[in-house]
């Protein structure tokens, strides 16, 4: 997607556009309750669009729910910001060093593929919290993107930028911080974008699975209450921070870098 | 790399040898006991068939390559500068913080500095924009001042100017020109051009087969004016090396 050429649009032609994609979508779910669809998948029980808004009326009529918001919301860029502080400096090690990317970083090829519902026994037996395990799955889930696509790039840059570096004599910290992060820093945005995916993944299993409070928690306990209004306006939500945490993201990329 | 006490060359390359393996384990012997001089203060050109290793050797020289048997020696505390056709500039960069990148260490007020010299080049108004805001051209200049602002013994350019249109090109050489009178660098250029090896060379190297071999056409255009006989003379080694070639194959 060409970002630039966005540039000059309008703020109201963005939100018309955006608000266009929802009504489409909404009304697509709303024909299909309308005629009780029953063909492979069925809609009779999915609430229609009215019951959701009271539901969301209701619930945010009360502060509990923005409680669980910012407990998940805590969870997931807590996770995150470890996953970044943590993947990137790793991913020039290994780049870096030919001891630790010929004996440390095959193991974690292995581990990669493991989803993060298979970490929630074992993080559940690491740690001694609930919190800190939940902690760990959001973690994990933002980890192995950022690294994967920091070693991606970092072992890709072009070698004329290398040469130069080389040529003026630069030190290693001026050649990491000034060509090394910025020329490869693509790659660790698109792993920023699909670790922040991740983490929101991480939250919502594990605080389904092992939490008591958030919203991974409340979409849990509106299943069991079969209260499918409440699971629908608590996906709702996981979606809207999801994506405000992208367009956040997409900011910071914005005006950190001129490519 | 070694460093002797010469002051006559500013590079010299003894029995130097060189081999790597393509990805497909075909072995390509790029040179093989190899003697090259480059004399100091002097343009030399450098013209030859694609991937007979004009760039693995100027890579060697940079120190950005090792290889398998031989010597290079440069001159004492000779600093390089290299230039290339394209990424020259980071494009993350501001032109001033791109400058700055090579000579903060340099001078006591290094923004001071670029600026006066950003003016000499007819671009003072640039040092708040990025590369891709403007042409190949300018680009190129900046780099090239980049460069010469760290004070080089040695620049290399390796087809540097190749990319850019015939008016800029005839600048960019001039520019190169004027900039050698004044400082008297060294300089190596890597160049397809006849007629760029000849408007800037002292000296040709014309480099053929593999393992690499040369032959050096010392450069009187510069005071007889004639090209024509220059160019006989670098044809004529081209047509031997293809004839070597063919009764080879034969």
């Amino acid at each position: 997607m060409n970002y630039r050429s966005e540039r000059n649009v309008s703020f109201i032609v963005k939100l018309f556009r955006i608000l266009a994609s929802f009504a489409i979508f909404l009304l697509i779910i709303s024909i299909l309750k309308i005629i009780d669809w029953k063909f492979l998948i069925t809609f009779s029980y999915i609430p229609s669009i009215q019951d959701i808004i009271y539901e969301c009326v209701s619930v945010f009529s009360d502060l509990e729910i923005y409680g669980n918001i910012l407990i998940t919301l805590g969870r997931v860029y807590s996770g995150f910001i470890c996953a970044v502080i943590l993947a990137i400096p790793f991913a020039i090690l290994i780049t870096e060093n030919r001891l630790v990317r010929h004996y440390i970083y095959p193991v974690f090829e292995f581990i990669r593929p493991i989803p993060n519902v298979a970490w929630v026994p074992i993080s559940i037996v690491l740690f001694q919290s609930i919190n800190s395990s939940m902690l760990f799955i959001t973690f994990i889930g933002a980890f192995f993107p950022i690294l994967i696509n920091s070693v991606e790039g970092l072992g890709n840059i072009n070698e004329n930028y290398k040469k130069i570096a080389k040529s003026f004599h630069v030190t290693r910290w001026v050649y990491i911080t000034e060509v090394m992060i910025p020329a490869t820093f693509p790659n660790i945005f698109t792993g920023l974008l699909l670790g922040m995916s991740g983490s929101w993944l991480g939250v919502v299993v594990a605080e389904m699975i092992s939490g008591q409070s958030g919203i991974g928690y409340l979409t849990w306990v509106n299943y069991t209450l079969l209260n499918m209004s409440g699971v629908v306006m608590c996906m709702f939500i996981i979606g809207g921070l999801g994506a405000f945490s992208t367009w956040l993201l997409r900011k910071i990329n914005y005006f950190s870098i001129r490519m | 790399m070694k460093m002797f006490n010469d002051s006559k060359n500013c590079v010299e390359i003894k029995n130097l040898s060189k081999t790597f393996i393509r990805p497909n384990g075909e072995k390509v012997n790029i040179c093989e006991n190899l003697n090259l001089y480059i004399e100091k203060g002097k343009i030399s050109s450098i013209i030859g068939s694609s991937g007979c290793g004009k760039t693995t050797l100027l890579n060697m020289i940079a120190g950005f390559e090792n290889y398998d048997d031989g010597e290079i020696y440069l001159a004492p505390n000779c600093k390089i500068g290299i230039l290339f056709q394209n990424n020259v500039l980071f494009p993350w960069k501001t032109i001033m913080q791109n400058i700055l990148f090579a000579c903060r260490n340099y001078f006591d007020d290094p923004k001071a500095v670029i600026r006066e010299y950003l003016a000499k080049v007819g671009l003072s108004e640039v040092e708040n924009c990025y590369p891709n805001e403007l042409s190949g051209g300018m680009n190129q200049r900046i780099a090239l001042l980049r460069i010469l602002l760290t004070s080089p013994d040695l620049i290399i350019l390796d087809e540097a100017f190749g990319a850019l249109d015939y008016q800029n090109r005839l600048e960019m050489q001039n520019l190169f020109l004027e900039l050698h009178k004044e400082r008297k660098f060294t300089a190596l250029v890597v160049t397809h051009d006849m007629l760029e090896a000849i408007t800037l060379g002292d000296n040709i190297f014309i480099f053929y087969d593999q393992p690499l071999k040369f032959n050096i056409i010392q450069n009187s255009v510069k005071s007889d004016g004639n090209y024509s006989s220059i160019i006989n003379q670098v044809e004529s080694i081209f047509n031997i090396s293809d004839q070597s070639k063919y009764n080879k194959e034969v």
